[in-house]
């Protein structure tokens, strides 16, 4: 979604409208609650943080300078919210140091994939990024569904795109690995 | 090769994220927000800062003030003598209360601990205000 099309119903807000805020959390609810989701892995808990969210986009709304997309920007505050509420219930927000899978090939993947049925492998997936480390779910969601660039996303999470880079290609292979260990269980 | 491996490893992630699809909110999230944020605003009203003194007053007393002022100074002669009742104070005796104290000496450990509790009580002045702040504070 472009700036212009959100900036008409931000204009709308900030002159008072409430009404028009419901268009905006209308767009960007799905987004936000699976990054919510895949962050804190409860669907109670994402639904709140998600909420939450939106609080905090409507209250900081007339300080919303316009710099980045509209949506980079909610994406920002969503990834900070989860992050908070992660550490306030005393979660350590899970990082990989030791990589325990190695990359695996497309044909090799392919395969993994095509063992589950076709109910199962959505069903799956969702369970898989779910077992991701918060900012490896990130990631994926951000580049792969969003299709943000690393310099995008850089803004999102605050890190640099180079850091990012290694972050995604580790944030593939943890996936791979997920999915795998996932197909050995159902066998 | 390597280089088309990965090419071919983006375009399958990216299809299978894109299969994963995105997760489904409950069916009143939009409401729920909207509501909440009605309910802020309508806190936010009863709690908005209303001075216990209007500024009208304020200019009011300014002006009555500045009025009174001008006219001690403009008008000197009109004031007569203000006769002040006056009051013994000998029986105040500054003299003896200091005797009382002369051989009075603060032993260094009591003092240290005074200082002590001092510190410590500034800084915990700060510490509390910090943390009511942060109670208190609506963002």
């Amino acid at each position: 979604m472009s700036l212009q099309q959100d900036q008409y119903y931000i204009d709308k807000v900030i002159k008072g409208d409430t009404n028009a805020f419901s268009v905006l959390v209308d767009r960007y609810k799905h987004m936000v609650y699976t990054l919510a989701v895949r962050m804190v892995r409860n669907n109670e808990e994402a639904e709140e943080v998600a909420q939450d969210t939106f609080l905090k986009v409507y209250k900081a709304l007339p300080g919303f300078k316009g710099d980045s997309k509209f949506s980079t920007w909610v994406y920002k505050i969503a990834y900070n919210r989860s992050l908070d509420y992660i550490k306030r219930l005393g979660r350590v927000p899970e990082t990989t140091l030791i990589e325990e899978y190695a990359e695996h090939n497309k044909a090799n993947l392919e395969d993994v994939m095509d063992q589950f049925e076709m109910d199962d492998r959505k069903y799956t997936l969702k369970k898989a990024m779910k077992k991701l480390p918060p900012d490896y779910a990130t990631i994926l969601t951000l580049h792969y569904f969003e299709e943000l660039s690393l310099k995008e996303i850089s803004k999102v999470m605050d890190a640099s795109p180079d850091t990012l880079k290694v972050k995604l290609f580790r944030a593939r292979k943890r996936l791979g690995g997920i999915l795998k260990d996932k197909l050995q269980e159902k066998i | 090769m390597e280089k088309d491996e990965n090419k071919a490893l983006e375009a399958f992630y990216k299809e299978i994220i894109q299969e994963a699809g995105l997760e489904e909110p409950s069916a009143n999230f939009t409401t729920s927000v909207i509501s909440k944020i009605q309910k802020d605003s309508q806190r936010a009203r009863i709690f908005s800062y209303n001075p216990l003194i209007p500024s009208y007053v304020w200019w009011v007393s300014g002006v009555l003030l500045a009025v009174f002022f001008g006219y001690i100074f403009i008008e000197p002669k009109n004031l007569g003598s203000v006769n002040l009742p006056t009051w013994n104070f000998d029986f105040f005796n500054v003299d003896g209360l200091i005797n009382m104290l002369n051989g009075f000496k603060l032993p260094d450990a009591l003092m240290y601990g005074f200082l002590s509790l001092a510190i410590f009580f500034s800084v915990q002045v700060y510490l509390l205000k910090t943390h009511w702040n942060k109670q208190f504070n609506i963002e």
